[in-house]
């Protein structure tokens, strides 16, 4: 049996604001159809991190790469951010992620862009988030944390992305929710998304991942399969506040 | 009666027209953060357009409205990228791009002024033809003008509601980095942005210097504060309030001046009554009848 191929890499990205840099040479490598978790600290960089891997904030060095199955690699540094989507790439940034004076139904179709949506691809993501159906004309900005969470990670899945980007998608949510969240991860790892998953519940990404990154003051500490890290005494004690292998919160 | 029924009709004409230069306005803050001061000025560019296609190339009034609109909906377009693009990727803050606008809209004026010279114009229809009907007297320019902007105001509603162009106006309202990052182009949505507010402003200006007859070089520059004030009270970035505001307005400051009111409020007051429903609105509703607080 082969390795999945990876699908995203980046390589010593250094990316931040004003005059400092937030993160200094990171590098990682997304296998394809993988759940792969950034894990870290508080300020440890995550959120910039993905921020420069989609452009939002252009990488100051290093460069990030899609590598197609053929074996070609497209260098994506420097795309512009609306071009992305085009190459299958999917940001669900932690905040801003939803229209909030737009309709649920207005959300889904704007994740296609300007093209017309047609009603299969509609169904097909309304499939996947049946509660978002029956909300299809409420405004956006008057839904829960949960449901709107549960937006945006729907109209990103519109376009069906190769690769989908998450930022901190169960912040702020109740454990509830947090449960459907990763229900709904799951169901879309198994349709073959990629996806990238910067997360401030550790142990719960950790679990769930197939590989993972453990970030410290922007740059690369650990790097493993997710529940081989969990397992891991040094990284509980530094990372995840004790208790290896501790349930996921 | 009859004289509160013909200031009703007045205020619906007045107010439609005005809605339109503040749907304009309402947009390209919403999209773009620009408080664009030289609004009203675009609306005097639209009736100088018009007038010199309709009287000065003899090509009527319908080609005159046409080409106010489309000329002024290019000129705010040509703009963009020689203009606000670069300020924007300078990261000029609010304050800067108003005090750009300011100054665009002083250089317009000017130009217009060089160009057309001083003095009123008018357009060459019969600025006494009307319809009377049971007391009511209907002037044909007031019709075509309360018409024309009604046709626009409900294009524009179907145009942010019911395409993907216009839902994505909305989102670029609501988040430009999101819809940067459901692909699609921001300096492309920023060009429609222009071409939309320009028309918006072209169209107002060319079908209010109709209702007034008499027109200079400060048409719009004069109504300047009614629109903001329709912006206001319709809710700041929100177009659909903008429109609803515009015509609320003009209801407020024709009836205002209804004898039946306490002897009536002179017109020249009418300003005055603007501001003070603006107020009286605000005082309920801070964010304006379809504002969101989130805007500023």
């Amino acid at each position: 049996m082969t390795a999945p191929s990876p699908f995203l890499v980046a390589e010593d990205l250094v990316a931040g604001y004003g005059e400092a840099d937030v993160i200094s040479g990171v590098s990682l490598s997304v296998a394809r159809a993988s759940l792969v978790a950034i894990v870290g600290p508080n300020g440890a960089g995550k959120s910039t991190l993905l921020r420069a891997l989609f452009g939002l904030l252009p990488p100051r060095g290093g460069r990030v790469l899609l590598l197609e199955e053929g074996g070609s690699a497209l260098d994506v540094t420097r795309v512009a951010v609306h071009r992305r989507a085009a190459l299958g790439m999917a940001l669900v940034p932690q905040l801003d992620n939803i229209f909030p004076n737009l309709s649920v139904r207005e959300n889904l179709e704007l994740g296609l862009g300007l093209r017309r949506p047609s009603g299969e691809q509609l169904a097909e993501v309304l499939e996947l988030f049946p509660m978002l159906a029956a909300r299809a004309g409420t405004r956006c900005g008057t839904l829960s944390g949960g449901q709107r969470q549960m937006v945006a990670l729907a109209r990103a899945m519109v376009r069906r992305p190769r690769l989908l980007l998450l930022d901190e998608p169960s912040a702020g949510l109740a454990p509830s929710a947090v449960e459907e969240l990763f229900d709904q991860l799951a169901a879309i790892k198994v349709n073959g998304t990629t996806m990238l998953l910067v997360e401030q519940n550790a142990r719960r990404a950790l679990s769930e991942a197939d590989w993972a990154y453990v970030l410290d003051m922007g740059r690369n500490r650990f790097e493993g399969p997710g529940p081989s890290l969990l397992a891991d005494e040094r990284i509980a004690e530094l990372y995840l506040g004790g208790l290896a292998g501790a349930p996921a919160g | 009666m009859t004289g509160l029924l013909q200031l009703v009709f007045d205020g619906v004409v007045v107010g439609a027209v005005l809605a339109l230069a503040a749907a304009g306005v309402s947009l390209v803050y919403g999209g773009l953060r620009i408080i664009n001061f030289a609004q009203g000025d675009y609306m005097t560019l639209g009736a100088y357009v018009a007038l010199g296609v309709s009287s000065g190339l003899r090509l009527g009034m319908v080609a005159g409205v046409a080409a106010a609109t489309l000329c002024t909906s290019a000129f705010a377009v040509v703009l963009e990228p020689v203009l606000w693009r670069p300020l924007r990727r300078a990261r000029a803050g609010v304050l800067s791009l108003f005090v750009t606008a300011v100054g665009l809209s002083l250089v317009l004026r000017q130009g217009i002024l060089f160009a057309a010279g001083g003095g009123f114009q008018q357009y060459r229809v019969d600025a006494y033809s009307a319809w009377q009907v049971s007391g009511l007297r209907f002037p044909t320019e007031e019709v075509v003008a309360g018409a024309a902007a009604l046709a626009a105001i409900l294009t524009l509603a179907t145009l942010l509601s019911r395409t993907q162009l216009g839902k994505a106006l909305r989102g670029l309202a609501d988040s430009p980095e999101l819809t940067a990052i459901s692909g699609i182009d921001p300096d492309r949505l920023a060009v429609v942005v222009w071409a939309l507010a320009g028309a918006l402003a072209g169209l107002s200006g060319v079908l209010l210097a109709l209702v007034e007859t008499s027109f200079d070089t400060n048409l719009g520059w004069d109504q300047l504060l009614t629109v903001f004030c329709a912006v206001v009270l319709g809710g700041i970035g929100s177009t659909y309030g903008a429109l609803i505001g515009g015509i609320v307005l003009g209801l407020v400051m024709e009836l205002a001046t209804w004898s039946g009111f306490a002897g009536g409020v002179p017109a020249s007051y009418q300003l005055v009554v603007a501001f003070v429903a603006l107020v009286a609105v605000l005082l309920v509703r801070p964010t304006g009848i379809l504002g969101r607080s989130r805007i500023l």
